[in-house]
């Protein structure tokens, strides 16, 4: 088992090293967005390595097992609608990025608005929000490493793991990020497969004798299930798949990817694709579903991928499946200290030059990575919990790209009243468990967000502004990002 | 090589009504209908009901839709939207 996992991290590393090939000397903007040139293979990879991380591969059947209908709809619903989201919204975000020369979310919030102060608020929410993906993201590593039963503190592979993370990084940026979600996604899909594929060959043998007879024991699983298709649950489920697909798109990280594109066409080619990824959900279903059905215990839901995969396979595939999953939280950990250092180091800190930004990103990187490890041995929250805080506060910059896309009156002032009352309510709601009629905590902040933004630019109309849309229609043809 | 702008003055890979109603509207219908319809819900498969399995049909339909929205609406040239000026 541990020879095949360490044999499969070094060909990553590798990986990360020949992505460097013909781009030792990196820039700032290259080391962020790799300078937009990734054409659509590789910005698929990288955009389904955001997708589907540990959350996916841990946090969805161990939700499945947990939880049961409502669960399932919701999840998978909101991936499946954040491609047609992002094939409409990637191209604008393209263009906005190159009309403004920017890298990051606040760098376009602060030239649409001219507003420091909205690029302070954009940048410090985002990486509040962005500290539990990394705290997520350890919480599967930690399940992962200690399926190793290494005679090994946890605390220190954790340390080992943010130090992969780390080296991804350091050699080539998000061209290390993209190249190892290649070899990442590979496994990925034979892991799924493989574990998959054997549970159910089993579930035809096993089933009959530990159920009672296949049918008789599947209708009874059916039935037992916590489904729960109640009305607070049905509207939970579909309002938080609007939030969330909707939010997916002001993931600070998805900018740092849309920017990576060559071109519009290659953000909207790898949109059409990415739905068919969702393809593995099932599978992953039937893995928790097996889990259920044959008596497996998982010491926690989150393990029952890993705890079939133990049941039903030889150690060394275990190995594989185990260095999988690691892949998937590192390549995303990757991606999201790239997300956080430019916000710091292009946001908070502003007047850094290139050399300056790449070399504040690695301390940035190194500090995040810290934080996030301590905040996995303090935090004993269910990982899909974490998941939601993170989409209810990001999707509050949704309000002020709309405004940014169609509102012209709508100022600065206006957007950071508005966030400030989204934010507070999303968390009251969430914190004080207050009853809302099952609606996500994060819609109701954006309805207030929304009336807040609005109520203020009435009162306060921006002089002399214009809406991207116009601004993009002003601007001479533009020239791809770099 | 310079790109060609449309008569609104915009990049022909950017979203128009038609392209965002069709694009948009139609997967979230599918997969709103079928959440609330949830048909063949007493029907199961592997222990799993048939609501959900009718729930997963909806990837490769939108992957579908996405794809005639493309060849409807989209810039089918690779390299099209780049350019100096």
């Amino acid at each position: 088992m541990i020879p095949a996992f360490v044999t499969i991290i070094a060909a990553s590393l590798l990986l990360a090293l020949f992505s460097k090939r013909g781009h030792a000397h990196q820039g700032a903007k290259e080391f962020f967005t790799a300078s937009g040139q990734f054409g659509a293979v590789l910005f698929f990879f990288l955009s389904v390595g955001e997708t589907y991380s540990v959350t996916s591969m841990l946090g969805f059947p161990g939700g499945v097992y947990a939880k049961g209908g409502d669960f399932i709809t919701w999840f998978f619903g909101y991936i499946l609608l954040a491609a047609p989201v992002l094939y409409c919204v990637g191209p604008v975000i393209w263009r906005a990025g190159v009309l403004y020369g920017a890298a990051t979310i606040p760098d376009f919030f602060r030239s649409h608005f001219d507003s420091r102060a909205l690029e302070l608020v954009m940048a410090g929410s985002a990486i509040l929000l962005l500290v539990p993906v990394g705290t997520t993201q350890f919480m599967g590593l930690k399940i992962v490493l200690a399926s190793l039963d290494l005679p090994v503190a946890p605390v220190v592979l954790l340390a080992l793991a943010g130090g992969m993370a780390f080296l991804y990084v350091v050699i080539a940026g998000l061209r290390a990020s993209a190249f190892v979600a290649i070899l990442k996604d590979v496994l990925m899909l034979s892991a799924i497969l493989l574990v998959s594929g054997v549970a159910i060959a089993h579930w035809h043998i096993d089933g009959g004798q530990a159920g009672g007879g296949q049918v008789g024991g599947a209708a009874a699983l059916a039935a037992s299930a916590p489904a729960g298709s109640d009305h607070k649950g049905l509207v939970f489920a579909l309002s938080t798949m609007v939030l969330q697909a909707a939010g997916f798109a002001m993931i600070p990280q998805t900018w740092a990817f849309l920017f990576s594109a060559r071109d519009p066409g290659a953000i909207r080619r790898a949109q059409v694709v990415s739905p068919l990824y969702l393809l593995l959900f099932p599978l992953l279903m039937c893995v928790a579903y097996f889990a259920r059905f044959h008596g497996l215990q998982p010491p926690q839901p989150d393990f029952v991928f890993i705890t079939t995969a133990q049941a039903l396979l030889p150690e060394w595939m275990v190995g594989v499946v185990l260095a999988t999953i690691t892949l998937s939280g590192l390549v995303l950990l990757s991606s999201v200290c790239l997300a956080i250092s430019p916000l710091v180091t292009r946001n908070i800190v502003s007047g850094l030059n290139e050399a300056g930004q790449r070399r504040w990103a690695k301390v940035v990187t190194a500090l995040y990575i810290l934080l996030s490890i301590i905040g996995t041995e303090v935090s004993g929250k269910f990982i899909v919990t974490l998941n939601n805080i993170f989409y209810f506060g990001i999707a509050q910059s949704l309000p002020a790209f709309f405004a940014a896309l169609f509102l012209p009156r709508v100022g600065a002032r206006a957007v950071i009243l508005g966030m400030g009352a989204g934010y507070a309510t999303a968390f009251w709601v969430y914190l004080a468990a207050i009853d809302v009629g099952g609606l996500n905590a994060g819609l109701v902040g954006l309805v207030l967000n929304s009336a807040v933004m609005l109520t203020a630019a009435a009162l306060h109309p921006r002089r002399e502004a214009a809406t991207l849309l116009t601004r993009l229609r002003a601007a001479p043809s533009l020239p791809s990002h770099g | 090589m310079a790109e060609k702008r449309t008569e609104d003055g915009l990049g022909s890979d950017m979203p128009r009504s038609g392209l965002a109603l069709l694009a948009l509207g139609l997967p979230v219908t599918l997969l709103f209908g079928l959440t609330l319809w949830a048909p063949f819900a007493s029907v199961t498969f592997l222990g799993i009901r048939g609501s959900i399995w009718c729930l997963f049909a909806c990837a490769p339909a939108t992957s579908l839709c996405l794809l005639a929205c493309n060849r409807l609406f989209g810039t089918q040239g690779k390299g099209r939207g780049k350019g100096t000026p």
